[in-house]
């Protein structure tokens, strides 16, 4: 293996913008051009679009996308959950097939795992697929989608065997969402977006090639794509934000944004919007105000930890730990962020943070974290959750009572609306 | 209280606040409450006169001594001793095992106890908890065994507040282990400390006193008469009892005295500009407690009133929130007081001796100060933790 | 073993935020823990608080003679140029062990006055003496009336005759009744909150005219309040610039945050392991504890508050040797703010969880209780801290 150092990876990454980074490119042939080369994705195989770089280096590279102006490969969004699954437990043909239209961003995918009766306790799906002729055959209902509406391709959670136990009778698909059988039905939350769906799946059908892992390892594969979510939590903030420079192909990225993308432009409101702090502070003239400024302090701290602590998870990550528990440490850190940070603008802007359109404060930006930020405690596993999880994987404390522990699936109480 | 207060009210606070200036002893008046723990004597002797102004024991039924006074008023009462502050009426005699006498006891417990009881001629300590037996009290294993007219007890009690102090124990007995529910089978039983089999036993606690200890009984025997009510109920007395000991033990006075004491002691240390007083975190702060303390004051009257109509020896459910604010807020206080005092808490009371008898008298002002913080942590464990009157509360109010 | 140890610690500490220890700090880390493990239990850490002198000369000749005084000193003065990681090790392992020597008020405090402040002479006598484990030293600096405000300083030194006259009185200067050499400081001009006109001044304990008043502190140390009446020290005294100490203070405080820091982390894991311990042995209602949701998500809560403990000590101890002086004074607020938020809700939470026994001395969560406490009012508590971030801006 290549021994890296700081400086030898930002010289080569530097040679390599300065030599490929065109403003006038189209946007998805310098999104192949970074495929190709693996600068867009550097810590991936170098088989794969990547080059193999140890994550704790990553950040190097991302610094010399800065200072030339280079647009990054969106690293937001399910696709790239897909892609950390399909990498982890995906097969050959999965990775020749969706890995480069993942880092091109073509294909645009949704997560198939919440169900009406079944959210924290995600093992309780009831969805069903059952082999028919030489297909999958999939019916149920999944809720809280994101970008169904949008989305190529779905990872998909269902129950295959309703006699072995709940967690060992899921399995793990990937479902082509351009099908009859795949209906949605959009969701309109409290700050107004639309951005998650009820899916209805009733015959969509799933080619056998397209299960991932073994029939029955399901809540095993979950797994790994939900600890990719909540260590991803704590990059929320940087997602969706529009580049502002001039030129073509900045205008095709925030063509994209507003369309496939839409859902994430206000993720960045729901992690409490932490970059506007300051500057609000001082426009508002709230920065000589003793009391605001504590907060501000306060919510700093709270920040820089959370920042230092992401880092360590990264230092491990880096080592060739794998993904463990400790992305529930920065799952919890980041709501708790949001939340101080949405009680600081409040602090802010008072009245006005309930304001909207174009006298609002930042274009409605601040009113749209205040009714955002609730969803970082609950999506992608609720704090409670991410709170038993520590106290049964890292803590190693007595597992919560299980009333549906070793009994088939079948015979297990459940909500009466699945 | 300007809020809830009427004129007769306020005349009322004001001779009670008449007759403490005039009758706390110097001793007393001195201690002031600096350490969390009162002495005995200082304890007693209050005690003693406000029994002999018919005041000691405002709550209970007037024939034994209560005062007939309304809510608002024993409220009044309780909070100028403990704003004051005043020793503490002793809550062993007059907020647990009194009440249970009046309610339960015989005429010749009632004829015996009371009066002692209200004149701290007998000085009793709580025998509950066991080593075994904590928050889950019904598990307890001290039995007690008949043999003619005595019962034999044998067993262990642990954290038995002021028990070498003590001249009677109340205790919780296993009369019967075979009952149906072990909640069945246990007595309320009264026994003197000076029995043979009783030995006594100081546990050291961080906040450098020995208020708690433990208590062994060894084939104590105790006559049939000192069981109070019928055999096999103590359970049903002790749930009237710990429901008491709820409503009591919010102690609204402690916590604005402390507050006081903090905003004192700020004015007289540097922030960045000007006194800690004045800095604008530290009024934020106090105004925030004066607020909670404001809210708990208001629902401590409404359930009294209520418990009033209710008139039902079963306790209120809603009294675990006063113990669990109350509780809550002491601590927020104490914390508060000794962040004021912030690298001034580093003595332990040793450092009089380091002064051979020079000590600075202004020091002894912020000595008492981390040894109450300390204390305060035990105010959500004992008299049922804060965990356990928040299950109180989903059970039995929110019906969870 | 000595040279074994240390030799090897010169380590590489790049930008690579590689947390995980190498096989020279794992050593370093076995050794310390070993050394506090065979002598620490709470028994004779009991014993050690009432000898004499409050502190054991026999841990102390161990922790020098594994070199373990001198780790962070240049090698240029008998030192072994240990980094700040080796620094955080030691202090964590002292956590765990709730140690008392006079490590922080020696090693820590008085060290960084000398590496400082002080010229070569004073440095190579000082600071190998002190390593060496034969000479103690105490930074006397906080005053009656000064909390948490490091100008305050109301002691005064005048020159007279060619020699510093010092008058004032000190308190709770940490492990001063055991010190050889105390460090004063004292106004040299300007008024009592000035941050111009303080300096420093290295004064032998035994010196005419100090009275020194110790005693124990709640966290088992000691402590003392100590006057000065018209003491009298040779011009050569003066540690570092006159009038012009106030920077050297500040530099001394941040080194006690970043190890305090450091310590706490110890300290604080300590408290959550033996609280999870205590959970899963503890039984009532017929079963442990832990079983209980609200316990066991108090204890995650606990755990989280550690972790984000260890994260600011490691920027903490990162920071520490930041050559600008904005970003270092910012990042130490940002440290000791969220050491304080930490230790107390983790103090508090395995006291709680402990019920009863959590407030007893013969248990051991009481101790580690106290001593963070203490910690959580050492250099500034969170409001302090965070007084001083709100007035500044960020660097970052
Ligand atoms: C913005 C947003 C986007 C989302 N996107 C997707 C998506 O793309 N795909 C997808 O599959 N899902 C998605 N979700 C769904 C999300 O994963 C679920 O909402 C979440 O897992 C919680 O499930 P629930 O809403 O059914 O709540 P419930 O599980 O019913 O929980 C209700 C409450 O009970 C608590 N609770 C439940 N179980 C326990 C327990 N064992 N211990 C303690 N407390 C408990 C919870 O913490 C919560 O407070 C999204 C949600 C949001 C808010
Ligand atoms: C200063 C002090 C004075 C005292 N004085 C007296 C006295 O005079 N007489 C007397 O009889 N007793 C006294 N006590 C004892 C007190 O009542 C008990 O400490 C208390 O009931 C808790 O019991 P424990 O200490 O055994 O803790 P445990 O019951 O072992 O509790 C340990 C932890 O588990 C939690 N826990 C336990 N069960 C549950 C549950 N079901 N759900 C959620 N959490 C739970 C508790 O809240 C606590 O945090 C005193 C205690 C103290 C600290």
């Amino acid at each position: 293996m290549t021994e890296y150092t700081e400086d030898y990876v930002r010289k080569e990454a530097r040679t390599w913008l300065e030599n490929n980074w065109d403003p006038n490119l189209d946007l998805f042939e310098w999104r192949n051009k970074l495929a190709d080369s693996g600068w867009g994705l550097p810590n991936w195989p170098s088989n794969w679009y990547g080059r193999d770089l140890p994550v704790g280096l990553v950040p190097i590279v991302e610094e010399e996308f800065q200072r030339i102006g280079a647009l990054p490969i969106p690293k937001s969004g399910i696709r790239m959950l897909a892609a950390a699954t399909i990498l982890n437990h995906g097969t050959e043909m999965h990775k020749e097939k969706f890995l480069r239209r993942i880092v091109t961003g073509e294909d645009v995918w949704c997560q198939l795992f919440s169900e009406p009766g079944s959210g924290s306790d995600l093992a309780g799906a009831t969805t069903k697929a059952v082999m028919v002729g030489n297909k999958w055959v999939v019916n149920g209902q999944k809720v809280w989608t994101t970008s169904a509406h949008k989305a190529h391709w779905g990872l998909l959670l269902a129950r295959t065997d309703m006699d072995a136990t709940k967690h060992d009778g899921l399995s793990y698909f990937i479902i082509d969402m351009k099908q009859p059988g795949v209906e949605t039905q959009p969701l309109k939350q409290m700050n107004g977006y639309a951005s998650f769906n009820q899916v209805f799946l009733t015959d969509a059908e799933v080619l056998p090639d397209f299960q991932v892992s073994e029939l029955g390892d399901g809540w095993k594969v979950a797994t790994t794509t939900l600890m990719h979510e909540r260590r991803a939590a704590d990059s929320l903030r940087a997602w969706g934000q529009v580049p502002s420079s001039e030129g073509p192909i900045y205008d095709q990225e925030r063509a994209e944004i507003e369309t496939t993308m839409a859902p994430y432009k206000w993720y960045p409101q729901r992690a409490g919007r932490v970059d506007l702090i300051m500057q609000r502070a001082k426009e508002t003239g709230a920065i000589k105000d003793p009391a605001v400024r504590q907060e501000i302090a306060k919510l700093m701290t709270l920040h820089k930890s959370a920042e230092w602590t992401a880092r360590r998870a990264r230092s491990a990550q880096e080592q060739g730990k794998p993904q463990g528990p400790e992305g529930s440490l920065g799952k919890l850190a980041a709501s708790n962020v949001a939340r101080a940070a949405a009680k600081v603008h409040t602090m802010i802007s008072g009245a006005h943070s309930m304001l909207s359109g174009d006298d609002s404060p930042e274009n409605g930006t601040v009113a749209e974290v205040l009714i955002s930020f609730p969803a970082s405690s609950i999506a992608g596993g609720t704090d409670e959750i991410q709170k038993n999880i520590i106290s049964e994987r890292v803590l190693d404390m007595p597992k919560e009572t299980r009333f549906d522990a070793g009994k088939p699936f079948k015979d297990i109480p459940r909500n009466t609306i699945s | 209280m300007e809020l809830a207060f009427s004129s007769e009210e306020i005349v009322f606070r004001d001779e009670i606040r008449a007759f403490i200036a005039e009758k706390l002893p110097e001793s007393a008046r001195k201690n002031g409450g600096r350490w969390p723990h009162w002495s005995k004597e200082d304890v007693v002797t209050w005690q003693r006169i406000l029994n002999e102004k018919g005041w000691a024991v405002p709550h209970w039924p007037v024939e034994y001594g209560g005062t007939n006074w309304t809510a608002v008023q024993r409220y009044i009462f309780i909070e100028e001793l403990l704003r004051t502050p005043t020793p503490e009426p002793l809550s062993f005699n007059v907020n647990m095992v009194g009440p249970v006498i009046c309610t339960f006891g015989n005429d010749g417990q009632k004829k015996y106890f009371l009066p002692k009881l209200r004149n701290l001629d007998i000085w009793f300590c709580q025998g509950f908890s066991e080593p075994g037996a904590g928050s889950d009290l019904a598990s307890l294993k001290t039995s007690a065994v008949k043999d003619g007219d005595e019962y034999v007890v044998n067993g262990q009690k642990i954290w038995t507040s002021q028990a070498h102090n003590a001249d009677w124990i109340f205790a919780l007995v296993r009369t019967n282990p075979n009952a149906a529910k072990p909640q069945m089978g246990i007595s309320f039983l009264l026994i003197d400390m000076k029995s043979e089999g009783v030995t006594v036993r100081g546990i050291e606690t961080i906040d450098e006193s020995r208020h708690v200890n433990e208590v062994f009984f060894d084939n104590v025997r105790v006559p049939l008469s000192n069981i109070v009510g019928e055999e096999n109920k103590g359970w049903d007395y002790a749930k009237f009892l710990l429901g008491n000991e709820r409503t009591g033990i919010a102690r609204v006075g402690l916590s604005r005295e402390r507050l006081g004491r903090a905003k004192k002691l700020a004015a007289k240390l540097p922030s960045f500009n000007g006194p800690l007083a004045d800095d604008p975190q530290f009024k934020r702060k106090c105004a925030t407690v004066e607020m909670q303390l404001k809210s708990l004051e208001i629902t401590i009257m409404r359930i009294i009133d209520r418990q009033r109509r209710r008139n039902d020896s079963t306790p209120d459910p809603a009294t675990s929130m006063l113990k669990l604010r109350g509780a809550e807020i002491q601590q927020t206080t104490a914390e508060l007081l000794a962040d004021v005092a912030g690298p001034m808490v580093a003595p332990t009371g040793q450092i009089r001796a380091a002064y051979e008898g020079d000590f600075p008298a202004e020091l002894e002002e912020t000595l008492g100060i981390i040894p109450h913080y300390f204390n305060s942590r035990a105010a959500t464990i004992y008299g049922g933790s804060n965990e356990i009157q928040r299950n109180i509360i989903s059970k039995g109010i929110l019906g969870l | 073993m000595r040279s074994n140890v240390i030799s090897s610690l010169k380590v590489f500490w790049g930008f690579k935020m590689d947390f995980e220890l190498s096989n020279e700090q794992q050593l370093l880390k076995d050794s310390v823990s070993r050394l506090i493990a065979d002598n620490y239990d709470l028994q004779k850490r009991g014993a050690i608080i009432k000898s004499a002198d409050g502190y054991s000369k026999t841990v102390w000749k161990q922790l020098a003679d594994l070199g373990l005084l001198g780790l962070s000193f240049s090698s240029n003065y008998g030192g072994f140029d240990g980094g700040p990681v080796e620094q955080m090790i030691i202090l964590e392992a002292f956590g765990t062990g709730l140690l008392i020597e006079p490590y922080l008020a020696t090693i820590v405090l008085s060290g960084t006055a000398i590496q400082s402040a002080a010229d070569e002479n004073k440095k190579s006598e000082l600071l190998s003496a002190i390593s060496n484990g034969d000479h103690l030293m105490a930074f006397a600096h906080s005053e009656r009336l000064s909390r948490y405000q490091l100008s305050q300083v109301e002691t005064r030194a005048q020159l007279k005759n060619g020699n510093w006259i010092l008058n004032g009185e000190k308190t709770t200067v940490l492990h001063g009744g055991i010190a050889d050499t105390i460090i004063v400081t004292a106004r040299t001009k300007g008024s009592d909150r000035s941050t111009d006109g303080i300096s420093l001044f290295l004064v032998p304990a035994k010196t005419k005219g100090i009275t020194i008043n110790s005693y124990p502190t709640i966290d088992g140390m000691q402590a003392a309040d100590i006057k000065l009446s018209n003491v009298s020290v040779p011009q050569n005294a003066l540690l570092g610039e006159c009038d012009k100490g106030f920077l050297i203070i500040e530099n001394i405080e941040q080194h006690g945050i970043a190890a305090v820091a450091a310590e706490s982390v110890g300290a604080m894991q300590c408290v959550l392991d033996m609280t999870v311990d205590y959970l899963k042995t503890r039984t009532q209602f017929g079963r442990p504890i832990g079983d209980f949701q609200v316990l066991q998500h108090r204890a995650a809560d606990m755990y989280v508050a550690v972790e984000e403990a260890r994260s600011i000590a490691i920027y903490a101890a990162m920071m520490t040797t930041e050559k600008d002086t904005e970003k270092r004074r910012h990042a130490m607020a940002t440290t000791k703010a969220q050491i304080g938020i930490s230790c107390r809700e983790v103090g508090q939470g395995g006291v709680q969880l402990h019920g009863g026994i959590g407030i007893t001395e013969e248990y051991a969560i009481g101790h580690y209780f106290k001593r963070l406490s203490m910690i959580e009012r050492q250099f500034g508590d969170v409001e302090h801290h965070m007084t001083t971030l709100s007035m500044m801006d960020s660097p970052d």
